[in-house]
């Protein structure tokens, strides 16, 4: 097999759920295809060791790197203050398959901007079984957690999704800050 | 509380939950890669210079003239003797 062919092979099977770890980790969907490009671009430059390798091995050595690439990117904190703005003009690029379609993108970009404001930890694993359609066990492995903590963030991301979307439409604006509804998880009152 | 209320207001929760799965997933289908993006991805990287496919650490070093048929012939017989004489059976002493 030709190298570009062994390599439309390992891009095509990994894509989706690195590009979907990216954006969980720096909530940028345009520094997430970066880092992406990036990442397969190293994979493109090891592939005669990636070749060798079964399935679970090669995503081991992607997220690895992935990992990596984030860290040596030193843009995170940069990227973390640009996420809410990003994410909240980001509109739906897929047409939305509602007869109220302008309801539907509007629905859509309320749940980008609620998971953009989500803690971290919540919205990388929330971001990877959503948009990388990965399982706890797979997300577990990628990232370093158990599977059990994948499920307990994902149930505290959903929550946090689902308190605020209900908030959706309050007259009171702070009623859709997720700092708020953590707040009120806590037990603290909402700033 | 009615408790004819209760499957209702479990039904209604359930709907609530379906509805925000619904739309969490429709969300991630909304930011992946998109095939164009993807696409655009794959050639500027396969646009650099494809990989050396190394010949491996562990793999017997080229030798400096090359193995014959006459090379492989002697190698090959003296392989057979060795496998022959460690497997044949001996008497105890």
């Amino acid at each position: 097999m030709d190298p570009q062919t062994e390599f439309r092979g390992l891009y095509d099977a990994h894509r989706t759920a690195v590009h979907a770890y990216f954006l969980g980790r720096v909530a940028d969907p345009g520094l997430a295809a970066d880092l992406t490009q990036d990442l397969f671009l190293r994979a493109w430059q090891h592939l005669p060791d990636l070749a060798g390798r079964d399935p679970d091995g090669q995503r081991g050595w992607l997220f690895t790197v992935a990992r990596n690439l984030v860290i040596d990117s030193g843009r995170r904190a940069a990227v973390r203050q640009r996420a809410e703005t990003v994410l909240r003009a980001e509109p739906a690029r897929t047409a939305p398959a509602a007869s109220e379609p302008a309801l539907a993108a509007d629905r859509l970009a309320a749940v980008g901007r609620v998971v953009a404001e989500l803690p971290d930890d919540q919205r990388l694993v929330l971001t990877m079984a959503a948009a990388g359609e990965l399982t706890s066990a797979q997300i577990g492995a990628a990232v370093g957690i158990p599977a059990g903590t994948v499920r307990y963030r994902l149930s505290r991301a959903r929550a946090t999704v689902a308190a605020a979307m209900a908030a959706d439409g309050e007259p009171d604006p702070r009623r859709h800050s997720v700092e708020d509804i953590h707040d009120r998880q806590a037990g603290r009152t909402p700033r | 509380m009615n408790e004819q209320d209760v499957p209702s207001s479990r039904s209604s929760r359930d709907s609530a939950a379906d509805a925000l799965s619904a739309d969490v997933a429709e969300w991630g289908r909304s930011v992946r890669l998109t095939e164009t993006v993807a696409d655009h991805i794959f050639a500027a990287i396969v646009s650099a210079p494809a990989p050396v496919w190394p010949t491996g650490p562990d793999l017997e070093p080229e030798p400096d003239t090359p193995l014959g048929p006459a090379w492989w012939r002697r190698h090959s017989a003296e392989l057979a003797e060795t496998i022959i004489r460690s497997t044949r059976w001996a008497p105890a002493a």
